[in-house]
């Protein structure tokens, strides 16, 4: 996600004001992102633990012949693709009904951004305060009748999940409200005009429209959370339900004094996210090929 | 769908909040008739297309089709067709499935829908980008498609809300003809909104002329070009002169006035307005169209002297813009024969093209209208 967008298509020729008015954001993403990635790269691939040796791919089959640490890949889908999906899910049928703007949208939108400006560890206290065993959340259930005991959400994997939401889900539904609310509102009156019904309408312009922007929704927030750490371990269970893949790299670099085996798991991790995002976009691109050509705002 | 054999828009008003879009508004339609809405922007002529649409509710008044009140009905029940003045083809299907779309949600079977496709596109002369999408047509072919995806289901009733303001005017006479010729040939009974009067004037059978969410005048093209009966509908429709004259006697059903300062035998003019009783001695505003206040052919009767002030090249013709003799005021002119910076010129106006208006109303003229040309000499000049 963070490749840079470099210069133009070859049919421009070389240009020296573009080349030096683009030259401060190449070098911050060499000095930032290239360098490091190819000195992890470098270093996921030395045999000694302190990055000596020759190049070998020790680390990477350490970490695919072991069961417990190719666990971590499965845990980490079944935490991060969940919320994901439920956001989006959320998040498409909200911004329909928001499209042309609604009451206090305004104050809806600054408690929506509230939690991203908190941060995921004062986001991961809070829940530990609100909705652990004796906080406030289990209090009002058993106080209105509706548990006999607490009931846990916190410390396992619905607590991550939870946390999660709350910081991910208000960035999908802002993307996906703004690309929603770009689509001319003639095109919904045109469909009816030719006899389409709200629904109708609905799923055979709005939505194949809307997909471009849902995907890259999907893809973003799919990467945060798949790459999820400190909630997994503040309000998750770390030593299971929870031990995503950046714990298994975190303990392999940190507690095992391994860090060219962690940066190799980090860099699994990175491939899998790469992966995901390629997958989405070419989903994308057979759904929807006219709607990126007309730039998808309608004609 | 159901054919129309009337249509009928009965005091159909429609508010803003506080605003007022339109007021009472009634329309008579008979099946086949081509009506045009007409006016500036924000004189509620969009709006009342949509309220008949079905895309906007009404606030009072009801809509009848052949006698049956429709204005519950939701849009897409109601069976009317729209183009919209942004086309609003649907980006992500190709030009055939924009055009199918409609039959598609009516379940039309696919044999029956290709052929109606293939039908409409040829009837637009489009059949050869059935695979292309929308962003790959020019303006006009855009045009062209938002047309045929609408008549493909051969709605009981054509609405057109402004379809060819987004065309230069090369395509824009193009399309006027395109779309009279598609009128006749389906018999296409078709409500036509604009601003432009020289389309509503080609077209239509009727024209209403609308005004503040009002209806202000309703008549045939020949009508209103002829016979406005405000200063505003005269306005819109090109007269362009406005002179301050002064009442002093009547012949018959034509009025003499006399311009302030210039000599010579008053001027012989008429008016439109149903209640005209001025007496000698008011003043009041006569308006005429520059191509009809001649320097050649000079009109028989009706002569004033001046000073041409500024020429255009018109093609066939010249326009000149002249000074009174004796006074400040200028008028738009006509000739066959070339003008010149400096001549001194007679023109006439005939009796019956020049009409007579109270000056109370000028100070509401739409502001699309130049308005007085002698408080703003350089005006037209800037325009050329």
């Amino acid at each position: 996600m963070l490749k840079p967008m470099t210069g133009d298509t070859p049919r421009r020729r070389f240009d020296k004001e573009i080349f030096f008015l683009s030259l401060p954001a190449f070098l911050a993403v060499i000095v930032l992102f290239v360098y490091p990635f190819i000195f992890g790269l470098d270093l996921s691939l030395r045999s000694g633990a302190k990055g000596e040796g020759d190049w070998t791919l020790n680390n990477y089959s350490q970490f695919f012949n072991d069961a417990r640490q190719m666990d971590t890949i499965w845990t980490t889908f079944q935490v991060a693709l969940p919320v994901t999906l439920f956001s989006v899910a959320l998040s498409v049928p909200l911004a329909y009904f928001m499209r042309r703007g609604i009451k206090f949208e305004r104050l809806i939108t600054i408690i929506l951004i509230l939690p991203i400006t908190l941060g995921t560890v004062m986001v991961a206290q809070a829940m530990i305060s609100y909705f652990g065993p004796r906080g406030w959340f289990n209090q009002i259930l058993q106080g209105i009748g509706l548990a006999q005991d607490p009931i846990r959400l916190t410390r396992n994997w619905i607590g991550v999940e939870i946390a999660l939401f709350i910081n991910g889900f208000p960035f999908v539904f802002l993307m996906i409200l703004g690309y929603m609310s770009g689509i001319s509102p003639d095109l919904e009156r045109a469909s009816r005009m030719l006899g389409a019904s709200r629904w109708q309408t609905f799923w055979r312009v709005l939505f194949p429209l809307a997909v471009p922007g849902i995907a890259i929704a999907f893809c973003l927030n799919f990467v945060a959370n798949f790459s999820v750490f400190p909630s997994a371990n503040l309000v998750g269970e770390p030593s299971a339900a929870t031990r995503v893949i950046s714990i298994a790299a975190f303990q392999a670099a940190y507690d095992q004094n391994n860090r060219p085996l962690g940066i190799a798991i980090a860099l699994v991790m990175g491939v899998i996210e790469l992966a995901i995002i390629a997958f989405v976009l070419w989903l994308r691109g057979r759904m929807s090929r006219g709607a990126t050509m007309g730039g998808g705002k309608g004609a | 769908m159901e054919k129309i054999k009337s249509l009928e828009m009965r005091g159909v008003t429609r508010r803003f909040g506080n605003a007022t879009a339109l007021h009472s508004f009634n329309l008579n339609m008979e099946g086949g008739m081509f009506v045009s809405l007409l006016g500036p922007s924000g004189c509620g002529k969009s709006t009342a297309l949509n309220c008949l649409a079905g895309l906007l509710d009404l606030s009072e008044g009801e809509i009848l089709l052949n006698g049956k009140p429709i204005q519950h009905l939701p849009a897409e029940k109601r069976g009317f067709g729209m183009v919209f003045q942004s086309y609003a083809l649907f980006p992500h299907l190709n030009v055939a499935r924009n055009v199918a779309y409609g039959m598609e949600i009516r379940g039309v079977p696919k044999a029956e829908r290709e052929r109606r496709t293939q039908k409409a596109l040829e009837l637009v002369h489009l059949n050869e980008f059935g695979k292309r999408f929308p962003a790959q047509l020019s303006g006009g072919q855009q045009q062209r498609l938002a047309i045929a995806r609408t008549i493909v289901l051969e709605p009981a009733l054509l609405l057109l809300d402004e379809p060819l303001s987004n065309l230069d005017t090369k395509l824009r006479n193009e399309m006027r003809v395109e779309i009279k010729r598609l009128h006749e040939e389906l018999n296409l009974t078709t409500l036509y909104v604009t601003h432009d009067q020289s389309e509503a004037m080609s077209m239509s059978d009727m024209v209403l002329v609308m005004r503040l969410g009002k209806v202000e005048q309703l008549g045939t093209p020949q009508e209103i070009y002829n016979n406005p009966r405000s200063l505003y509908v005269a306005d819109f429709m090109g007269y362009v002169n406005k002179m301050p004259v002064e009442i002093t006697g009547r012949d018959g059903a034509e009025w003499l006035v006399q311009l302030p300062g210039q000599a010579g035998p008053p001027l012989r003019a008429r008016t439109t307005l149903k209640e005209a009783n001025w007496q000698t001695g008011d003043t009041v505003l006569a308006c005429s169209r520059p191509d009809e206040t001649l320097i050649d052919p000079l009109p028989p009767y009706n002569h004033l002297r001046g000073k041409v002030q500024l020429v255009e090249y018109m093609g066939k013709s010249f326009e000149g813009l002249v000074r009174l003799v004796g006074s400040s005021q200028q008028v738009m002119t006509h000739s066959q024969q070339p003008l010149e910076n400096g001549q001194d010129v007679e023109f006439g106006i005939r009796s019956d093209r020049l009409l007579l208006f109270s000056q109370d109303e000028s100070g509401e003229l739409p502001p699309t209208a130049i308005g007085s040309l002698s408080a703003q000499p350089a005006l037209k000049g800037q325009e050329v």
